[in-house]
């Protein structure tokens, strides 16, 4: 009859959780360092991308992406792949479509994607699967900056450069930005420069779209509860439209929620907001009936602009026509 | 000193006292029996006995040493608790069950040694369970099944044995069979200590009684100091009848009370021997 | 009527059945995936990687979808499995209930809790650990809630364990779907979230199974150590306790691995159900409750279970992945329904 056990009672509850957790934490950690040097380590933060350089640079070409990655371009990338909605637009409206062989799911999906068609007719595989892409053997695969590690990790072991592109744009301006920058990824800098072009030019269109001596429209955009504040590409849009924006008005600061009971305290002249193609008729009907938005002065008057998703809204090089459409709805008498 | 001693304990549980002021002592050899009504406390004394409840007041010796201070293991060595609750919700075969009886005496990795394989084949045998040594004990009937529980208990060849109701589920032929097997026992040098309601049993077979009620013990000593006809209508709420058999041994039924208990427990007397029951 | 002893069969026999299935799928697994790879090139891979001196003919992109994506992904998909089962054999036995899961202990959801944080926060697009990690923690924060809400006085019923650790889950659910609805706005991380909450094993590469490895190893080596006492503690804790078990340290040992083998878990594959339901109680009709040869068994059949399922989900219909945790429930919610009935149908007519 020997040991004695001591006995415990508060020491007993706390500190053995209180090691175990430490315990688990110390534990993963040194899990993680322990792992081979083949396997995927990290990759290094650094402060934000560079610019891209002149059009007129020869390859290869080097620049410092979205997390902070050094990539390297070593010609002109001939095989392209996007894993990003947005993405995929870039580089259809710089690159010649036969070259693009990696796209987004949501390009191959006809009722969103701007794309579809040259989708449909050159077949690219669809990217959402590490093994797919390097199959493909791309040149450059473009990602988004949110696209998470395990995915570029792994392109980046076959020997694959990847790019993560910064993709929650906050003004058409950097929607600019981004189209040549692309373009000096893809080589395509003329291409790119010319979309910059057209782009821009749809802005100063719509702009002066505007009756001389009218008041700025007063618009709001409304996307399932939420709304367009300051700060982000729609806030853009209108102001580019020389409208007002009432999200941003209301002191509503990026993408944020707004309630009917504001939206009526509001009152916009206008609505827009966006619907699966072929329903826009039905959604506009809906919201003109719906009673708490019937006070405002959007309601009264029909100033509902309803458009298709794949317009409202992409934040790629097509959010032009998000620009265009906007114009013609409130400026133009064409029907919305 | 060889024996388990509870000196004066008290046991609380969720904040009410169950049983206090107990005294016992049993040495190896001695068959002691706890008996009283349902709730009066035979199984907590018991818990405290093989140390699964600690005790609020007063402590529980194993020859000699405070039970408190005695690592699990070794007390599983020593005593064997016999519970209540046999219900097994899982296939295990009754031989595997006996088997984990020696769990206290085998290492971590250690396999099954001889000694090992050879308590768990008495054991076995003695509680008349060998032929369903492949059963899975949740088929078992609730006789079987407490026999193969005892059997559990008997691998561990402790020294002190404690039994809480162990015949409350078995036919007659397999209680008696748990009676005579703890006589048998004892007289092999083991201590029992049994708790059961069934009187009749307790008074022929124990060698000492204790009488539980209402968390306290009422009076110890052998069958006939302790079973009066007093005592056993106050605290049982039954009159009895004493009955001899042939061969001397006394034998008890039970009939309704129908007058009243006197107001004060009678003093331990002696019974002459050969006579019937006094009248009530 | 023949007993459940004599349906059993030996650990030999059992062995010899599922050793090679799981070798066998396996070796199904790792030669499909979205793209066509041929075994030989599979074996160049693996020569080249395991073989000292040997170089590979494999091109670069081959040696990264074998070596890279497809192995570490059985890996996993193996480790997973084994550690959930596992944990499930230690939770059945622990609340002596054949129908417990390992998500009672609240490390589930804490892993979860854990993982929403990551990628709320964008850790996720800047290193594969950063998930894995917070999941782990997350558990271990879960655990330590459970405990501290059902010891006292260094005590932990069982039956209040269970309580505890279903109210922990209930209340972290709640807090990780409160996290996902702030992050709503940006719909692709939600989406992203969701999925990963499903279950799925896509991109899972070598720093995943380092990550889970010694979790996985641990836990399965200190059950083991303990399958004594949770064959007594399955009888009952005063009945384990009248026998030696220190009852009071072994439950919360216990309880910890559990939590650990289900928190590594879900902190690699996100939330798959049922396997530590199902494939315990399936080895346990066959090989008998004995936890000593339970719990490698069911180790081996956790293992064989997952990476069936995970093939399954890469399979069934291409190019989609189905989320892993709805094909184990898919293939395992059935199993339960007929294990329940069948417990039903045996416990009326006893």
């Amino acid at each position: 009859m020997q040991i004695k056990r001591p006995n415990s009672s508060l020491s007993d509850r706390r500190l053995p959780l209180i090691s175990f957790c430490l315990g688990t934490i110390l534990l993963a950690l040194a899990a993680e360092r322990l792992a081979p040097a083949s396997s995927l380590r990290e990759l290094p933060r650094a402060q934000g991308a560079s610019q891209p350089g002149a059009a007129s640079d020869p390859f290869p070409r080097e620049v410092i992406d979205g997390s902070g990655l050094r990539v390297r371009i070593a010609s002109q990338p001939r095989r392209l792949v996007s894993a990003d909605w947005a993405i995929d637009e870039f580089l259809y409206s710089v690159a010649r479509p036969e070259r693009v062989v990696g796209v987004s799911g949501n390009a191959t999906v006809e009722r969103v994607s701007n794309v579809f068609d040259r989708v449909k007719q050159f077949n690219p595989i669809v990217a959402n699967d590490a093994e797919r892409v390097i199959r493909a053997h791309p040149d450059l695969v473009l990602v988004s900056s949110e696209s998470p590690a395990d995915f570029t990790n792994l392109i980046n072991a076959a020997g694959i450069a990847t790019y993560r592109m910064a993709s929650n744009f906050t003004s058409l301006e950097q929607i600019e930005e981004a189209i040549t920058l692309t373009g000096y990824l893809t080589g395509d800098d003329e291409a790119a420069a010319s979309e910059r072009a057209k782009f821009h030019g749809a802005r100063q269109t719509a702009r002066n779209m505007r009756p001389a001596g009218t008041k700025p429209p007063r618009i709001l955009g409304i996307s399932g509860g939420f709304t367009y504040g300051s700060g982000t590409v729609f806030d853009d849009v209108i102001r580019s439209i020389g409208g007002v924006n009432v999200g941003a008005e209301g002191g509503l600061k990026g993408y944020d929620t707004a309630s009917n009971e504001q939206i009526v305290r509001w009152n916009p002249e206008w609505i827009v907001t966006g619907a699966d193609r072929g329903k826009t008729a039905e959604t506009r009907q809906r919201l003109l009936e719906n009673p708490s938005l019937a006070a405002t002065d959007a309601a009264k008057n029909g100033h509902i602009l309803v458009l298709e998703f794949r317009v409202f809204l992409p934040m790629s090089p097509m959010t032009r026509q998000l620009v265009t459409a906007i114009a013609e709805g409130v400026y133009g008498n064409s029907k919305p | 000193m060889n024996s388990i001693e509870a000196r004066n304990i008290a046991v609380e549980r969720g904040g009410a006292r169950l049983v206090d002021a107990v005294n016992l002592r049993i040495a190896p050899g001695e068959f002691h029996i706890l008996i009283g009504p349902n709730g009066s406390g035979k199984s907590t004394i018991l818990r405290a006995l093989a140390g699964l409840w600690p005790v609020a007041a007063g402590e529980v010796l194993v020859d000699g040493q405070p039970l408190a201070s005695i690592a699990r293991r070794d007390v599983a060595r020593t005593i064997s608790y016999v519970p209540q609750d046999t219900r097994i919700d899982f296939a295990f075969t009754v031989e595997e069950i006996v088997s984990m009886g020696r769990f206290a005496h085998r290492g971590r990795f250690e396999r099954e040694s001889a000694a090992d394989r050879q308590a768990v084949e008495v054991a076995l045998d003695r509680c008349d369970v060998a032929p369903l040594r492949h059963r899975a004990v949740n088929t078992l009937s609730g006789g079987e099944r407490q026999r193969a529980v005892i059997a559990r208990s008997l691998a561990a060849q402790a020294r002190y044995l404690l039994l809480d109701e162990p015949t409350a589920n078995l036919d007659v032929r397999h209680s008696v069979e748990v009676f005579e097997l703890c006589r048998k026992l004892a007289a092999e040098g083991q201590a029992i200590v049994l708790a059961t309601h069934d009187l009749a049993a307790a008074a022929r077979y124990a060698g000492s009684l204790s009488v539980v009620n209402a968390g306290r013990l009422a009076i110890t000593g052998s069958a006939s100091q302790v079973l009066t006809m007093s005592l056993i209508a106050q605290v049982f709420g039954v009159s009895a009848e004493r009955l001899l058999c042939e061969d001397g041994q006394p034998v008890y039924a039970f009939h309704p009370l129908n007058i009243t208990a006197p107001a004060s427990p009678a003093p331990a007397k002696t019974l002459p021997s050969g006579s019937s029951a006094p009248a009530p | 009527m023949a007993t459940p002893s004599h349906r059993r069969i030996g650990l030999a026999s059992y062995y010899a059945i599922l050793v090679p299935v799981l070798l066998l799928a396996a070796m199904a697994a790792i030669a499909t995936g979205s793209t066509p790879v041929s075994w030989p090139t599979i074996l160049q891979v693996a020569a080249g990687k395991l073989v000292p001196g040997w170089v590979s003919s494999a091109s670069d992109g081959d040696t990264v979808i074998v070596w890279l994506i497809r192995i570490p992904r059985v890996v996993v998909a193996g480790l997973v499995g084994s550690a959930l089962a596992v944990a499930g054999v230690i939770m059945q036995s622990l609340f002596r209930n054949p129908l417990a899961e390992p998500g009672t202990t609240g490390a589930g959801a804490g892993a979860v809790v854990g993982a929403v944080t990551a990628f709320a926060f964008g850790w996720t697009a800047h290193s594969s650990s950063s998930l894995p990690l917070s999941a782990i923690v997350g558990a271990a924060f879960a655990l330590g809630l459970v405990y501290a809400m059902a010891t006292r006085g260094g005590v932990t019923p069982v039956a209040t364990l269970l309580l505890a650790g279903i109210a922990v889950s209930s209340l972290l659910v709640a807090v990780y779907s409160l996290l996902i609805s702030l992050m709503i706005a940006n719909w692709q991380s939600a989406q992203e979230i969701v999925f990963w909450m499903m279950g799925g094993l896509e991109a899972r590469t070598w720093t995943h199974v380092w990550l889970c490895a010694p979790f996985v190893i641990a836990g399965l080596a200190i059950a083991l150590a303990q399958a004594r006492e949770l064959d007594l503690l399955q009888q009952g804790e005063e009945t384990a306790a009248a026998f030696g078990v220190d009852v009071e340290p072994a439950k919360r040992l216990l309880t910890l691995t559990a939590a650990l083998l289900t928190g590594a878990s879900v902190a690699v594959a996100g939330s798959v159900g049922f396997v530590g339901l199902v494939v315990p109680h399936g080895v346990r009709m066959v090989l008998g409750p004995g936890n000593r040869a339970l719990l490698p068994a069911s180790a081996i059949a956790g293992a064989a279970f997952l990476i069936i399922c995970d093939l399954i989900a890469r399979t069934i219909h291409p190019p989609l992945e189905i989320r892993l945790g709805v094909v184990t429930s898919l293939v395992g919610g059935p199993i339960f329904v007929a294990l329940l009935l069948r417990r039903y149908r045996e416990f009326s007519a006893a």
